[in-house]
């Protein structure tokens, strides 16, 4: 079986950090390539300098706030380009400002995650986060 | 970061005093006008507008340097009587009763006005004028009339009430011109209102001859609609000039036979009469005046107010949202670093278990800073800008100074061209602006060693501007504006929240000026940041 492939983009090292381990921790059949801002996330799906060998991946996890391009902007630039809008992004965010929700949705993100604070509840959402997105959901290739 | 101000703030707090002297030049021209009157009239007792214009210097207590005031206007009122021709000890007596009287109302206002007075309250204006116009005028007449009596051996009797009520409606008279000048103060003259006051009068002065020409049989009532009209239309300007022409034209005209000829067919009575009819109507027509004016200013006021509650509400949910927002993130890494140490723990993965409490550490550190930095952008948005007149010179060494060590460190050189001009401005808070700017250019405009800061400033007419510049990588146009958000950043290998350019922002939109950058990528940056004083 093909492993899922995310795609996430952090600025936050620590955040990255947690995620990836916590994924890890609930090994499932997926990777993880981690990009620190969305400017090279668009390198890294372009496959330009620096990421000649990256693969497409299966599913996008995005925080919002980043440094330079911000999360909303490359949730448009991505979703209005044909040849990526069809890769699941999932918004993943300290962020729960309604206003944020509204305008990841109407920039057709496919999911909306907050961080919980709380490490059990931020591992318990890791899990459903891989089980659904990582196996039970069929993503375009 | 800063540190206290140093004590090289130039001393040019002493002003040139412009309104002082206006007011002495105001002072000459009325008096000599009013004194003028009064004797080609009748030779009737003096007549003292001027001392309404002496008011405006009363009334403005906080704003001007009240003995220079004095100084000036005793100075004009002796130079007028000159001119007119009076003699030596005439003229100082004149003048001096004059003062005592302006002296006495000055008193008067102080005691009975202690908060200040508000010049929308019609209470106020009418007490005003009762304390000036009867009280203050009451004294000197009294004391007048006895020096009248010592030396011509008139009657006591007879010279107080003519005294006191030529004075007092000198007083009546130009206290609407007292009033226009305070109240433009707070609503500065627009050309268009200036317009429109230019053309009534024009109609006036036109009609005011045809009165004249043709319907003479008709008194000053005449006019009595058309300036309640102007009231309500045009406020206290308008209908201060409006009572002022219209008061001095008639009562040259009823005074002009006098001077011919029948001069005995007019009586005393008469031109008390004359005098009374104006006092009412400039009374009233300046009550309704006011009270239009009030309710218009209050209005303002109150949507000024509304529209400035509005905005900090913006501002600080806006503020609330960015701080709990950025606060969670480092408490989410703590918490999460702190759960999987936990794990690490049951393992015993001694390495894992490092890096964990470093993680745990840097998010408190992370956490603590953004505490700080939101205190300080509180701060300066909370504190009103104080301006005072200071050099740029020992502000940008200062700067120099506390970044010495950074600057030695990453081997910047760093070149201030001050040029001698003074600003005037809240110099704390541009200190720190200007060493946020510098500080910035060295977090994230120099890369390398060996690179330049240049920092500049400029000052045209009321604007003064300060750039700093650096030859690093640049930044995307897309950014320009994002940057002098509060806690936001280009790059994520900088330390720093990102909360220095939004404090130079905020600087500059307390001194009505703006913040901003040219740069494009590869190009360096210039940051700039203007000041209005």
């Amino acid at each position: 079986m093909e492993l899922v492939h995310f795609l996430l983009i952090e600025d936050n090292d620590a955040h990255a950090e947690l995620l990836e381990q916590t994924f890890e921790a609930n090994r499932f059949t997926n990777k993880i390539s981690h990009v620190p801002s969305a400017d090279l996330a668009i390198k890294f799906l372009r496959q330009e300098a620096g990421y000649e060998d990256a693969e497409r991946p299966h599913v996008i996890l995005l925080d919002l706030n980043l440094p330079g391009m911000s999360g909303l902007e490359f949730l448009e630039l991505v979703k209005s380009d044909p040849e990526y809008k069809a890769i699941p992004v999932v918004v993943l965010t300290t962020s729960s400002s309604p206003t944020d929700l509204t305008r990841a949705y109407e920039l057709y993100a496919n999911s909306y995650l907050t961080k919980p604070v709380d490490f059990g509840r931020f591992a318990e959402m890791v899990d459903h986060l891989n089980l659904y997105w990582g196996v039970m959901n069929v993503s375009p290739d | 970061m800063y540190r206290p101000t140093k004590t090289s703030v130039m001393t040019l707090n002493r002003e040139f005093p412009k309104a002082e002297l206006l007011l002495a030049i105001a002072y000459l021209v009325t008096s000599y006008m009013a004194v003028w009157i009064a004797r080609e009239g009748s030779g009737f007792s003096s007549f003292w507008p001027p001392n309404a214009i002496m008011l405006g210097c009363l009334i403005r207590l906080s704003n001007l340097n009240v003995p220079m005031t004095f100084a000036l206007c005793a100075l004009a009122a002796m130079t007028g009587n000159l001119l007119l021709g009076d003699g030596m000890t005439v003229s100082a007596t004149l003048m001096l009763v004059n003062m005592i009287e302006v002296g006495v109302s000055y008193y008067l206002i102080r005691r009975v006005f202690r908060s200040g007075i508000d010049f929308a309250s019609i209470a106020h204006w009418i007490g005003i004028m009762l304390l000036t116009a009867f009280v203050g005028t009451g004294i000197t007449a009294t004391f007048g009339a006895m020096v009248t009596q010592e030396m011509f051996q008139s009657s006591f009797w007879v010279i107080l009430p003519v005294w006191w009520l030529s004075d007092s409606v000198g007083m009546f008279l130009f206290l609407p011109a007292v009033l226009s000048f305070q109240l433009f103060n707070s609503e500065p003259l627009t050309r268009l209102r200036a317009l429109e006051t230019a053309g009534l009068l024009l109609v006036f002065l036109t009609l005011y001859e045809l009165r004249v020409t043709f319907l003479a049989d008709l008194s000053i009532i005449f006019f009595i609609p058309l300036i309640v009209w102007i009231a309500f239309r045009f406020g206290i300007f308008a209908t201060s000039i409006f009572n002022i022409s219209l008061s001095t034209e008639d009562l040259a005209t009823l005074l002009a036979p006098v001077t011919t000829s029948i001069s005995s067919e007019l009586s005393t009575e008469q031109i008390m009469g004359v005098r009374l009819g104006l006092v009412f109507m400039s009374c009233t027509t300046l009550a309704l005046a006011i009270s239009t004016q009030s309710n218009r200013e209050s209005e303002k006021r109150l949507q000024a107010s509304n529209t400035r509650l509005a905005q900090l509400n913006s501002e600080m949910h806006n503020l609330l949202h960015i701080v709990s927002h950025d606060l969670k993130s480092p408490l989410v890494t703590v918490q999460g670093f702190v759960g999987l140490l936990r794990h690490h723990l049951k393992t015993d993965a001694k390495d894992a278990m490092l890096n964990d409490i470093e993680r745990v550490e840097s998010g408190t550190r992370v956490m603590s800073e953004l505490i700080e930095d939101t205190l300080e952008f509180s701060t300066t948005d909370r504190t009103k800008a104080q301006p005072q007149w200071f050099n740029f010179d020992p502000l940008f060494q200062d700067v120099a100074e506390v970044l010495e060590g950074q600057l030695k460190q990453k081997e910047v050189t760093l070149t201030l061209s001050t040029p001698a001009a003074t600003l005037k401005a809240d110099e704390v808070k541009v200190r720190q602006a200007v060493l946020n700017l510098v500080e910035n250019a060295l977090k994230y405009g120099c890369p390398e060693p060996g690179m330049t800061i240049d920092v500049n400033a400029r000052q045209e007419d009321n604007e003064a501007r300060i750039t700093v510049s650096d030859n690093g990588p640049g930044i995307d146009p897309r950014y320009h504006e994002r940057i002098f958000k509060l806690f936001s950043r280009v790059d994520n290998d900088s330390e720093g929240t990102g909360a220095g350019l939004a404090i130079v922002a905020k600087v500059a939109n307390q001194h009505d000026g703006e913040a901003g950058v040219n740069s494009a990528p590869s190009k360096g940056a210039e940051f700039w940041l203007t000041l209005n004083s």
